[in-house]
């Protein structure tokens, strides 16, 4: 998931983030993404229900929790709220 | 748990403006109230507010109220008409309708002038019911009301009204609502309102709920529509944005429908004098979880979160449905003060005040001044005076509402951001808020494919009141409505002026146009 955001295109993005329809994610938001460092932390996994998770991370040393949805069997993000310091 | 039943009841109570204020005036005797109201004078336009299902006169009082006396001073007086008791009730109810002709009637007929009425939600269903002799005694006429401004009024109702919320179940919503229901925190339903602002389609009504009837004869009305828009965000990257289309509460497909909300078999009878404005707002998706993630141990925020990833969320939100995947999104869009242009903020909203006060000037009677000779060289419109070329006399001189133009799709060519393949057409003019005419262009929010517009008549070479022109004439279809529309060209010496002439049905012979568009305002290209 991490490779896919900083991937640098739409193709690799729609691998990590679950895009509804025929949502195109805007260049500049691909580019910045690509400069991102994200980092999962996988031992922070936890189920909400079925088809929807959480899990704790960190980008350029800010910590966020990350939302995820099950699509077609993938986990992709769909949102992320910054924890508060 | 108890902020997740504020979070919903707030929700079902967007539909009105729910306030505590207390009541500043009411209608005739046999109405619930009767303070002493006094009418209009010579010099004034009465502007009389009508709030929504379950609000009060509160709603206006630090807002519209103000904007206009500010704006106007003594050129008008500004009513509020209050039901609040009787506002879960549908608007057919004589204590709302008969109530408001009533008031109306108080106010206006001493001075013979008629009012402009500016109406939210629910309250721009009332003052249809007001004009509607099947329901109302001693109904209001365009003697008693030249004007109509609604703001979200659920044309064709609301998917949070009726029986929609059942739609959520085997959710965290339905065990939501099945808490507020047990805790009394849903609205009583001791009116019909609530099942009556159902979703509805013309011809469909919900059942025991009276369509709301067109507005009389010759009382124009225009439409403010908010419409939010999300823009996704992720790490603080903006990924791209999601239209509502709606204002959380009343969807823009419903509160821009007037021409297509009526009785079936009825048609409105002045398509002309039918526009439309959309108020446009925007929220980072990230502002949205601030109503909802203190509400304990349901685990709303994941399934917020999960929205902006759901293909058939986004579906249902074109559609104009609150369903289990998107109901979460459309209630923090509503709770969330930072939105603009919600059902309730709309009503504090710079431009849609600004959009009103607008409308209210393009409809502010001339003071005391003389009636305009038939017979003119110069053409007022509001403050500003044209003078004719020498040698010309504009036949129809007019201080009444500017009837404007449509630009057509190629000189628009704004896209929808959520369908490239989509753009859109702007109707009609106005007067601008310091009183000049100008250019500047109504919107009639109408998204089109581009075949879906048709030109009929090309360049046809018309004579109305003795001066030539080229009259154009097109049909398109919206989403939900179709349109014909006629525009003639003329040239006065070196100046060229246009009438429109908008309509809904049938198409109509060149003779019924040329009487049509001999009726409309002329306005001059600038």
């Amino acid at each position: 998931m991490e490779e896919a955001l900083a991937g640098g295109t739409q193709e690799q993005l729609s691998a990590a983030i679950a895009l509804p329809g025929n949502a195109t994610v805007a260049p500049q938001a691909v580019a910045d993404l690509a400069k991102m460092s994200l980092k999962i932390d996988e031992r922070t996994f936890q189920t909400v229900d079925a088809r929807s998770a959480s899990v704790s991370a960190t980008v350029d040393g800010t910590a966020w929790t990350v939302f995820l949805l099950k699509v077609e069997d993938v986990w992709k993000i769909t949102d992320a709220v910054e924890v508060a310091p | 748990m108890k902020r997740l039943a504020l979070l919903l009841t707030a929700c079902l109570l967007a539909l009105g403006v729910a306030s505590t204020e207390t009541a500043a005036a009411s209608a005739a005797a046999s109405c619930p109230r009767a303070p002493s109201v006094a009418p209009a004078t010579r010099s004034e336009t009465p502007v009389v507010l009508v709030h929504g299902w379950t609000g009060d006169t509160g709603d206006f009082k630090k807002n519209l109220t103000p904007f206009l006396t500010k704006r106007f001073g003594k050129r008008v007086h500004v009513y509020s008409f209050d039901y609040h008791e009787w506002s879960t009730a549908w608007p057919d109810d004589p204590h709302i309708s008969a109530c408001l002709a009533s008031f109306i009637h108080r106010i206006t007929d001493p001075a013979k002038r008629p009012a402009v009425v500016v109406a939210h939600s629910m309250g721009g269903l009332a003052i249809r019911f007001a004009g509607s002799p099947a329901y109302v005694k001693n109904p209001i006429t365009s003697k008693q009301v030249s004007h109509v401004v609604t703001l979200d009024t659920p044309a064709l109702g609301s998917p949070w009204g009726g029986s929609a919320l059942a739609g959520l179940q085997s959710t965290k919503a339905d065990i939501a609502i099945n808490k507020l229901r047990q805790s009394g925190g849903l609205p009583a339903k001791s009116g019909n309102a609530w099942t009556c602002l159902a979703p509805q389609q013309q011809g469909k009504p919900v059942p025991g709920c009276p369509v709301a009837p067109y507005l009389p004869k010759h009382v124009s009305i225009t439409t403010i529509e908010g419409s939010v828009t999300v823009d996704r965000k992720l790490f603080g990257a903006t990924l791209y944005s999601v239209g509502l289309y709606s204002d959380a509460i009343v969807p823009v497909s419903s509160s821009r429908t007037y021409v297509n909300s009526g009785p079936a078999g009825t048609s409105p009878v002045s398509p002309g004098l039918i526009h439309s404005r959309q108020v446009k707002c925007s929220v980072p998706s990230t502002s949205l979880y601030g109503p909802i993630e203190e509400i304990p141990g349901v685990g709303l925020v994941p399934l917020l979160a999960n929205t902006f990833g759901d293909k058939q969320a986004m579906a249902d939100l074109e559609a104009g449905k609150v369903t289990a995947t998107n109901f979460l999104l459309l209630a923090a869009a509503q709770l969330q003060s930072k939105v603009t242009c919600n059902h309730s903020t709309i009503l504090h909203n710079n431009d849609a005040m600004r959009i009103t006060a607008d409308e209210v000037e393009a409809h502010l009677l001339p003071d005391s001044s003389p009636p305009p000779p038939r017979s003119s060289s110069s053409l007022k419109v509001g403050a500003f005076t044209m003078a004719l070329p020498a040698g010309y006399k504009f036949d129809r001189v007019s201080s009444g509402p500017v009837i404007g133009v449509a630009a057509g799709p190629d000189g628009s060519p704004d896209q929808n951001p959520n369908n490239p393949s989509q753009f859109r057409v702007l109707l009609a003019g106005a007067t601008s808020s310091e009183g000049r005419y100008d250019t500047t262009w109504v919107p009639e929010e109408c998204f089109l494919d581009m075949n879906s517009v048709k030109r009929i008549v090309d360049d046809r070479k018309v004579t109305i009141a003795g001066h030539k022109g080229l009259m154009n004439h097109f049909r398109y279809t919206c989403t939900d409505v179709s349109y014909s529309w006629v525009v003639w060209e003329t040239e006065l010496g070196s100046t060229r002026f246009s009438a429109e002439y908008i309509w809904t049905g049938p198409d109509r012979g060149v003779k019924e146009l040329t009487s049509a568009l001999a009726a409309a305002t002329w306005r001059p290209e600038l």
